[in-house]
Formats: structure tokens, sequence, C-alpha cells
């Protein structure tokens, strides 16, 4: 008989990118089961004993997976694999309650647990745990199986600064209001919100709002790709700006090629001429989502293999 | 009623514990107290296996946390400090507990053993003595060094210190009940027990034809003693032969035989280095590797036995049951099980380790004959204390005394399945204590197992702000015998709340500092207490290049910049240097770069170039005001040091493009310094800094004379004349080597030439 999984996900609201993720990884779990012919429960609980007797450690046969940091605190007494998202923010360590809670959670977890950290603060997370009982992953791409967009007409644009400085990100966004008609959603920058703009933290985004993805960068991080990613699986073209880091004919997947699956823009006016010129064109607004969907598809596979981890 | 017993043991000839495996077992009755008992030996299949009539089961038909264990009733493991005969047992035990005989007092070896096996370089060894050692013994395993792999360090369980730290601990709180076999392992396993302990002795017929033959003591005309068993340190044979040499009447009347098996071949080597030393040949023999015939006859033509024991690694002592079953005198130290043994029915040497107590216990040997053949009977009565028969008896009633106790504790299992199992663990109130000690102990060895418990949480938590200090020297920073970072990190360590992180803290600088790795570097800004200058002391007590890595990654999140020219570091042999160059590297970087607050760096940099007077370990002599000391002359070094010049110890240092030092201590009273010396061409410019325990001072002046001599104005501080050395530093610009001029072949850029020193 197959093993089951059991699961437990922490209760997630609204479209906070971390109920995202773990919403992805749910359904890369329930895909998991469909293809072994396993069982798949949720809202797994061990509730049986009032606390667990000291000196056992609890094993199943079956697979316990937590997903979130609430559940990996409930489930603290079962041998298991959880998955923490660690989300952006601008605390520092010392003061970041996310810290406090995992410290606690290494402190009481089992000697044979084991941890996958996700996010852009994994890295950090895992100063303070003990190192081999944890993994760090880079984020996959969000929204996988979420349809393309069947016409461009809400346009709007998100514009998502990956600089420390800001500066190139507001000329673009001043230019974008002053001579376009796009709402524009911002993430990276701060301001005030007015009727065609709206500045959202990282962990508010949600990319079904916006038809058109601005990236402004310049160096190649793995959190910058991985945000274009994004924003390809959720079938929507990219523009960037910041030349170097993109090839014209390169074929390996993933790498940036202008025209094909991003376009590179040289100036602002490139920007808005592109822009509108996407929004204006449906043949070519598809062709830039589906080849940006095809660049990723080995990346596709990185929640099943996330899954596939947890549940070993 | 039936009772299951598995009988988990080595169980061949290569081991003593096979050997009382195999002897006491023989002895297990059928039925005990009116009930049955059926008994199955669990046991290694290695060479050398013993034939058995019990049932025999290979321990590796089964994995350690099979279901298998769970069948019998109780469960007897026979564990000893070597890992190779006991590992396999032990991996069940830490499974399934039941009761455990003891044979050894000190484990240090077996942990040791499963350690090393591991990745952490030792660091678990630390981690296992912070848990379950005394505060003194995280101190010696410190000193021992043991978790740096260069420079001085040595193994602790090899050494005179092991006896000091069992380490039996963590292996007994595996099991349900304890066996012992003396007051000494007793005393030591009781109170870090929580159940039942039971003192056996050791039965004295486990060989069956161990040497019985009494001889008559004294039938030869020169006496023989013999020692036997494996020849090794801590036997002190090599204090017995010095004893031997000390005294002529030992070298003229004995015969001294070192019978046994030679392992230990260097050890051999060095006992037979002392016999040639001191001419020993005539009255000292090696009898090694002897068959058991062979050496039965040797025991029985013996007139007396020496077996000294130190330190006292073993719970008790076979070969001694054996020489004391001979009812010849034995000699022993007052020490370990040893002490046990009534005064009356052995030799005592009055102080351990010492030869002038050896030889007079050896003399004792020569007088009283019918006295020690009285000694011999009440040693021999004393060793038959204990058959195999009286000790499986006593160990059936103590199983039945606590049945109840055994079976309750037996169930609980490392494991326990959810779905199919009821909950197994510990219920009964009374084994609340047992079991958390248990929980602990199954926990530690699981990490070990993983090599990584030094780094556990639970573990940093408990250790306690006083042993925190030796533990994060020797199992993080892995420096135990650096003094000054002792001190470092008292002062860091001590308002710390949170020991856990402000460990892992260091560890991340610490990793960060010695790998460089650019990724770490992101997210070491993010954690480094940057206004904290006690931790940057500690890096600074740990090298310099460790400081200057940790302090560009945790300010500005990337690696130091590389020497832009091949001489940038040629003579970086000052610290004080060193940290000035830091502290400049530091502030001409992008302050926009910049991840911590302007303050804690401006601290930093204000600490750097404060000089650290446990940097330059010097100590200089003052110099009286009109004196004048000429660089090259015999007294110089004792009056001024010099460094970052191109021959800082000869008539001519010469400075170079790279800051150079003088350190010197002017006298209460003076006012400048003069350098006497010479440019070597008119483009030259020479800049002087003060430094003082203030940091740099930029008040006092200075100028050149015409001749190239430059003189220092000392600032009116106290600091600049409170007998502590001054630090002037001394930059050259615009240097060009003699080549260049074609005055000669030397490619050096040199600046000024520094003749003598003199105080005004």
């Amino acid at each position: 008989m197959p093993r089951a999984i059991y699961y437990r996900n922490d209760d997630q609201f609204g479209s906070k990118k971390s109920s995202v993720i773990y919403k992805n990884l749910e359904a890369a779990l329930s895909r998991l089961a469909r293809n072994e012919g396993r069982e798949l429960h949720a809202d797994f609980s061990f509730d049986r004993s009032p606390r667990s007797r000291t000196g056992t450690a609890y094993r199943s046969i079956h697979s316990i997976v937590s997903i979130g940091l609430t559940a990996h605190e409930r489930l603290a007494n079962v041998i298991r694999s959880s998955l923490i998202y660690i989300g952006p923010s601008e605390t520092r360590t010392s003061n970041d309650d996310v810290f406090e809670r995992l410290l606690v959670c290494a402190k009481n977890d089992l000697p044979t647990s084991r941890i996958n950290l996700l996010g852009q603060r994994a890295r950090l997370a895992s100063v303070f745990l003990p190192k081999t009982g944890t993994k760090i992953h880079d984020l996959p791409p969000l929204n996988l199986f979420q349809k393309l967009p069947c016409s461009s007409t809400p346009r709007r644009v998100t514009i998502i600064n990956h600089l420390a400085d800001d500066q190139l990100a507001r000329n673009v966004t001043n230019r974008f209001l002053a001579d376009s008609a796009f709402f524009i959603e911002c993430i990276g920058l701060e301001g005030d919100d007015h009727n065609r703009i709206r500045y959202v933290a990282d962990s508010e985004f949600g990319d079904d709002a916006s038809g058109l993805h601005i990236h402004i960068g310049q160096d190649t991080k793995n959190s910058e790709r991985l945000r274009i990613c994004d924003s390809w699986h959720s079938g929507i073209p990219v523009l960037i700006f910041g030349a170097e880091w993109v090839v014209r004919n390169e074929n390996s997947p993933g790498s940036l090629r202008d025209e094909y699956n991003v376009i590179n823009c040289h100036s602002i006016d490139d920007a808005l001429e592109f822009a509108n010129l996407l929004f204006e064109t449906p043949s070519l607004y598809k062709q830039m989502a589906s080849n940006g969907r095809l660049s990723t598809s080995d990346a596709v596979l990185s929640w099943a293999d996330m899954a596939k981890d947890l549940v070993a | 009623m039936k009772l299951r017993i598995g009988w988990v043991t080595p169980f061949n000839n290569r081991t003593g514990v096979g050997t009382f495996s195999k002897a006491v077992t023989d002895a297990i009755p059928a039925k005990h107290a009116g009930g049955q008992i059926d008994l199955t030996i669990i046991a290694p299949v290695v060479e050398g296996l013993y034939p058995t009539h019990h049932r025999f089961v290979d321990i590796a038909s089964a994995t350690p946390d099979s279901k298998f264990y769970s069948m019998f009733d109780v469960l007897i493991y026979n564990i000893g400090n070597n890992e190779e005969h006991h590992k396999a047992l032990f991996d069940v035990l830490q499974n399934y507990p039941g009761i455990i005989i003891c044979h050894d007092y000190v484990y240090q070896h077996f942990l040791a053993k499963i350690v090393h096996d591991g990745s952490s370089a030792f660091a678990d060894l630390v981690a296992l003595f912070a848990r379950y050692g005394e505060p003194e013994s995280m101190r010696r395993i410190r000193q021992s060094n043991i978790t740096q792999t260069k420079g001085l360090h040595y193994a602790i369980w090899d050494s005179d210190l092991c006896g000091l730290d069992p380490m039996g601990a963590p292996l007994f709180q595996l099991g349900s009940a304890l066996i012992v076999h003396s007051a000494y392992a007793e005393a030591y396993a009781s109170p870090r027990f929580d159940g039942p302990v039971l003192q056996l002795g050791m039965p004295w017929d486990q060989r069956p034809t161990a040497a019985r033959h009494v001889e008559p003591v004294g039938a030869q005309s020169r006496q023989t003693l013999v020692s036997f068993g494996h020849v090794q340190s801590t036997k002190c044979i090599d204090d017995i032969l010095l004893a031997i040499a000390s005294k002529q009447v030992l070298r003229d009347e004995i015969t001294y035989v070192v019978a046994g098996f030679s392992g230990a071949t260097t050890y051999v080597d060095h006992l037979k280095n002392i016999v040639r030393e001191h001419n020993l040949e005539r009255c000292v023999r090696f009898a090694l590797d002897l068959s058991q015939d062979e050496l039965e006859i040797l025991c029985a033509q013996a007139d007396a036995f020496i077996n000294l024991r130190f330190p006292n690694t073993e719970g008790s002592s076979v070969s001694l049951i054996e020489q004391l079953i001979t009812a010849k005198p034995v000699i022993v130290f007052n020490t370990g099980c040893y002490a046990e043994i009534p005064h009356d029915a052995v030799i005592k040497v009055s102080t351990p380790r010492n030869v002038d107590a050896i030889a007079d216990a050896i003399l004792r040997l020569r007088h009283d004959r019918t006295g020690l053949a009285a000694m011999g009977e009440r040693g021999r009565s004393y060793a038959m204390r204990s058959s195999c028969r009286s000790y499986v008896g006593e160990l059936l009633d103590f199983i039945i005394r606590h049945e109840s106790l055994l079976r309750r504790r037996g169930n609980a299992h490392a494991t326990c399945l959810i779905d199919v199992e009821c909950l197994g663990g510990v219920e009964d109130e009374a084994d609340e204590r047992w079991a958390e000690a248990l929980s602990t102990a199954r926990t530690t060895f699981d990490l070990l197992n993983q090599g990584r418990f030094a780094l556990d949480p639970t573990l940093i938590a408990d250790i306690g702000p006083n042993r925190i200090v030796d533990y994060a020297q020797s199992a993080i920073l892995r420096q135990g015998m650096n003094m000054r970072l002792t001190q470092a990190l008292q002062d860091y360590f001590r308002d710390q709340p949170d020991l856990y992180r402000a460990s892992k803290v260091l560890q991340a600088a610490y990793e960060f500092g010695t790998q460089q790795n650019l990724e770490d570097a992101e997210y070491l800004p993010d954690i480094i207490p940057h206004g904290d200058l006690n931790f940057w002391r500690i890096l600074a007590a740990l090298d310099g290049d460790m400081l200057a890595s940790v302090a560009h990654g945790s300010f500005f999140g990337s690696l130091p910049a590389p020497p832009t020219d091949g001489t940038a570091l040629q003579n970086l042999d000052d610290s004080f240097i060193r940290r000035l160059r830091l502290s400049e590297a530091l502030e001409a970087r992008r302050s926009e770069d910049l991840r911590a607050s302007p303050e804690d760096l401006i601290s930093v940099i204000r600490w750097l170039r404060r000089r650290d007077l446990s940097d330059n370990r010097m100590v200089l002599q003052p110099v009286r005001v009109g004196q004048t000391i000429s660089t090259g002359s015999p007294e110089h070094q004792q009056f001024v040091r010099v460094f970052g010049f191109f021959g800082t110890s000869k008539e001519h240092p010469w400075s170079g493009p790279e800051p150079g030092s003088i350190y010197v201590v002017p006298a209460p009273g003076a006012r400048k310094v003069i350098l006497f010396g010479e440019l070597l061409h008119s483009g030259v410019s020479i800049k002087v800094s003060l430094a003082t325990e203030k940091g740099l001072d930029y008040t006092s002046r200075n100028y050149c004379r015409d001749n190239g001599s430059i003189e220092i104005d000392l600032p009116d501080i106290p600091a600049a004349t409170s007998g502590l050395p001054l630090c002037l530093i001394l930059e050259s610009q615009g240097c060009r080597s003699p080549a260049s001029f074609g005055n000669s072949s030397d490619p050096r850029p040199l600046g000024f030439l520094m003749r003598q020193v003199a105080i005004q």
C-alpha cells in the first residue's frame, strides 16, 4: 500500500504572497498524490495524546508535511518535513518576529526533522538554524496554472524596482503617469497612492492585477531573475531596463532574450512605445506571453520537485 | 512464568567482555525462583566467536530499531569503552532501553570514535563535555585544543586527564537499570542515573583454566614479578622499569616480566629504550603475545604480580582477580577500583605514578615471606567473593525485584509509529526524570551520528553563561589556547540575553571570515552586532584577516578590495599597522554602500585606531631624556622596536612605501623624539603620526630637518609619557629605488634611512 500524505497548511487569507506560495505547494502535493496513487489528507493534527511522552519520537509510516511556520510549530512532536516561506521584510533579525519563532522552533525540533526554507531571506534565517537539517530554496515561479489573460483590456502595468537607488524607477513612473493612461502598480518604490497609482509591498503583490510587468534592475541577482520568471508564469509580457544581462541569441532555458521573452528598453520613450504597442496588438501580446511561459518550462518542475522532497 | 532475556554483547575471545559474557551466560540456569529463563544471546558474528548452548542471534540480522527487540521481557547490554566491539549493540540500546552492565569506567574513547566519524572535527566532543561533564571539564577540553588541527593539541582521551571525565552518563542514561563492578564505578554512575544500580563483584572463574596452581612464594633464587594484559601506557610499566633501575638491590634480586598483547608498539619501543638506557637487560624480560597456556605457566612461575593503572579507565579489573586467585602478592596503586581491595590483601603503592613509592612497594616483597603468603591468601579469598554462578543468581534476583520497572521502562522505545501502535513512551510519573534524561541522551546521539550536536540550540541554551566562553572558543572558533580570545569572549557573552543567538552570530562571522563566501556577505550586515566592540575584539583576537573580511562584509555586504599593487602586504607584520590600514579602507568606501548605522562604523574605526596594547606584546625599557639609541646596536632591541622597514634589525633600516612603525617608551619629562637619519633623495616626503592609547594623535607636529632627520614634538598629554610604548607611524611618499638612480642594483623603493632614535 502506498503511503498516504498528511499535511497541514497554515490558514491563509487573501492574496498575500505567502498564501499564493502555499497554495502552489498544496497543488503540487495533490498532483503528486494523484500521479503516485496516494491518499492525500489535509488539516492533519496529532491530538491523540495531550502531550507527547518523553523519550519517544513519534513517527508515521505515512508522510507528514507541514506547510508554513504555524503548522510547523503545531506538529513539533511528530517527525515531519516542513516548508516555510520567509517573506521579505525591512526589520533587522534582532526584532523580527519570524526569526524569534524560528529560534524557538529550532530549540524544540526533533533532530530528524527537515526544514525547507523558501524566499529571499531564507539564507539569512538559515544562519540561526542547525545547518544539516535545513535546506534553502529559491522561490519557484508563482501562478503556474493561471490562464493567460485573454485580452489586454485592463491597461494596467506594474513597475518592479530591483535597484537600491529608486531614481530610474521614479522617472519611469512619472513619465508613464504623464504620457499614458495606464493604471500603475509600483513595487520597491514608496509614495502616496492616488487614483492612477498604487504603491504596494512585495508581500502584497498579486500578479493578476496587471497586464504588463516592467522590471527595473541591472544585475543578475537570483531574486530578480526569479521575479521575472514569476511574470512569465503569470503569462504577462515583460519589459526590462538594464541592457547588460539580456542576450540576443543564447538559447538556454530561462535566459533573457530581447524581443523574444523580454523587451529590453534603452529609454523611457522606448518603454512607452512598446507598452502601447503590446496593448494595441493582441497577437504580439500573446506571442510575448507564450514565449515567456515557454522559457520557464524547466522551472515548472520545481514545485513538483519540492513536493517530492517534502514527502520523501 | 517465563522470562525472556536478550543478552546483547560482544561474544568473542578478542575482548574481555566477550569472555565475561561467555562465562556468565553459561552459568545462567534454565529455571530461577520458580520461573523459566529463556535466554537469547545477540552478538556480532566475528572471528573468535565462542560456542554457546543458548539461542544465538547475529546482531546484523535485524536493524537496530527492529521490532524483534521488543519481543524480549528484558534486554541486557554489555557496554565497554571500545567502539569496534560495542557500536552495533549500542545502536540497539539507543532504541530499546534495558539493563546495562557497565564494564568500563571511562567511555571517552568510545565517544571520541563516534565524534571522529562525524563531520564536526571534534566540535561535537566539546559539546558532549558541555552537556555531560563538570565545569572544569570544559576548561580541560578547551585547553586540549582538539578542535584545531594545526598547532599544539592533544587527544584528551589518551591523556592522563581522561580519568577525570569518565563521560559514561549519556550511555547509562539510555538504560533502564545499571550493573556496575566496583564501588568506584557506582560512585560515578549512581548520581547520574535515575534508577536502580546494582554493584556486583567481577566473577573470578571466567576462564576455565585460569592459573590456580599455588606455588610456594620465593622458590627461585631471583624473585619473578609479572605484569600482564595489553601493554599500554595506562599500565605505568615505564614507571616500574624506572623504579627497578633506581635501586641496585632490585636490579640484583628480581626478574621483571612484561607479558601481554603488544598493541601499542610505540609504547613497547619506549619501554625497550628504557631497558637499554638503564642497562636493565639482566632483570627485565619481555614475553609478548603469549598463548593462554604459556601465560598460565608464566603465572605459575611468578612470585608476585604488579598491576598498576593510571588513569583508571576500567570499572573493575579481571586481570587483578586472576592474579589474586593465585594467592601471590599483587602490587597496585591505591586508586580507582584497586582502592577497594582491603589494605592487607594487596601491596598498595602509597602515591600513584611515583617511582620511589613503586620501588618501596617492590622492596616489601623481600621481607616477611610468611606475612606475604597470608596476604596472598586474603587476596585470594577477596577475589573469590563472586563466581559466575553467584553473579548470575544476584543478577536474576535483581531483575525479578525490579521486573515491573524494567518492563515499564523497556516500553520506552525510541520511536513510535502513530498509525499502528498505541502511544509508546513513559507514562509513569515515577519515571519522569529518567525519561527526561533518556530523551536528552537519545537526542544527543541522534545529533552526534549526524555530526551536528555542537550546534544544537538546546545544548547552547542550557550551557549557561559561565561555560559558554570555553564552549564558543573551542567548538565554534577553534582556538582553545588563545588567551586573548578567552578574555574577549568573556566580555562579549557577559550581558547576552540569548546565548544561542550570540553564538550563532559568532559562528556566521567565523565561517564568513574563513571561507569568504561572497553570497554569505549578503546577509552578514543583518546579523552582526555592529556597535558591540567586544564582538570586534573577538575577531581581532582570532587574526587580522578575519577582522578585515568580517568588517568589510558586515558593514558593506562585500569583501575587502584586493591589494592593488604587489608590495601591499609584504611588510604588514605589525598588527597595529594592519588595523590602521583596515580603518582607512573602511573609511574610503562609499557611504551609500554602508549597510549599518554610520555611528557604529565611526566607533569601530575609532577603536581600530586605538592601539590595543595586547596586540604588541613587547616589553621595552624607557629611554632617558638625552639618550640616543643607534639602530642595529646591541641595546637597540631593548629600547626600540621597528616594524614595516626593510632590514628592521640591521644597522640601516629603510622605510618603504608601506607605513612603518617605531615603538619607543620615552621617560617622563620627554618633550620630543628625534629620528636621526637621511632621505634617499630630495623627492621623498615623510609623514609621521603618533599613536597613543587614545588613538591616533593629530596634534603632535613633526618636521624634517635639512639633513633629513625628523623631529616629533610630543603632545602635552599624559598618554604620551605614561611609560607605555608610543607608536610612531612613518609614511614615506615618493620612494624610488637606488636602481632607478643607477646607484646600485637594489630594486626596492626606499624612503628614509633611520640611524638613531633620540629622546629630548
